[in-house]
């Protein structure tokens, strides 16, 4: 169940979800609001995740994880 | 399975990683009591909920400050039955709080209140029947001239 892969060295995260748990609305609207913190493209594995500022990169895959889970649940 | 797993009931717990996994059953505990489950647990965790939702769903804990992670896991056990019980408890209620909520839009309903109309014009009206002068004022019936019991 390895669904964050930390690069560090070229400083992304893929992280991939689980469609039957996660719905795809909530992950387009976690990208939106986590636009600013960095950027993201979507490919065939997941999501392609690009810290822009002073970000950890070892809890943002985690972070995003939990945002779409809180956007589920409050909807 | 290497020295750092071990399994603990349905926990599947990685010290060296600091990770546990929660293996659920769908069939006793629903999608929905799982997820809000472990919405409870993000503010101290990082949760992945992955697996089958109709087989078995399997719950990631990997707690933000270095923590007991068996601990984790088995207070994940105790929100999953919190939750179960919030939901059976929830549904067994749903016909008397209906009932609440349709008597209080009800009294709110001017149209509905014609039949207390009748009962609070006659409280209103003064007393026909009152052999002991109940309704007379207290200084129409012991007033300065009548009152006897207190000269000194």
């Amino acid at each position: 169940m390895e669904k964050i892969k930390i690069q560090q060295e070229k400083n992304e995260v893929l992280v991939s979800f689980n469609e039957k748990f996660y719905k795809e609305d909530a992950i387009n609207q976690a990208i939106a609001d986590f636009k600013q913190a960095c950027d993201i493209k979507k490919n065939e594995n997941g999501l392609l995740m690009k810290p822009k500022g002073n970000i950890d990169i070892d809890t943002l895959g985690y972070e995003f994880y939990n945002y779409v889970l809180g956007l589920m649940k409050n909807k | 399975m290497t020295d750092e797993l071990s399994m603990q009931g349905n926990l599947e717990i990685n010290e060296k990683e600091g990770v546990v996994l929660v293996s659920v059953n769908p069939k006793i505990y629903p999608l929905d009591v799982v997820l809000s489950s472990a919405y409870m647990f993000t503010n101290n965790n990082y949760v992945l909920v992955d697996g089958d939702p109709s087989e078995e769903i399997i719950v990631e804990l990997r707690p933000k400050e270095k923590k007991d992670v068996e601990k984790v896991g088995r207070e994940f056990n105790n929100e999953l039955i919190n939750y179960a019980n919030y939901t059976v408890q929830a549904i067994k209620n749903q016909g008397l709080r209906e009932a609440i909520l349709n008597r209080v839009l009800k009294t709110s309903d001017v149209s509905s209140r014609e039949e207390d109309v009748s009962y609070l014009e006659t409280e209103a009206k003064p007393w026909k029947f009152d052999p002991e002068e109940i309704a007379k004022p207290w200084n129409d019936k012991h007033g300065e001239d009548k009152d006897t019991t207190r000269k000194e």
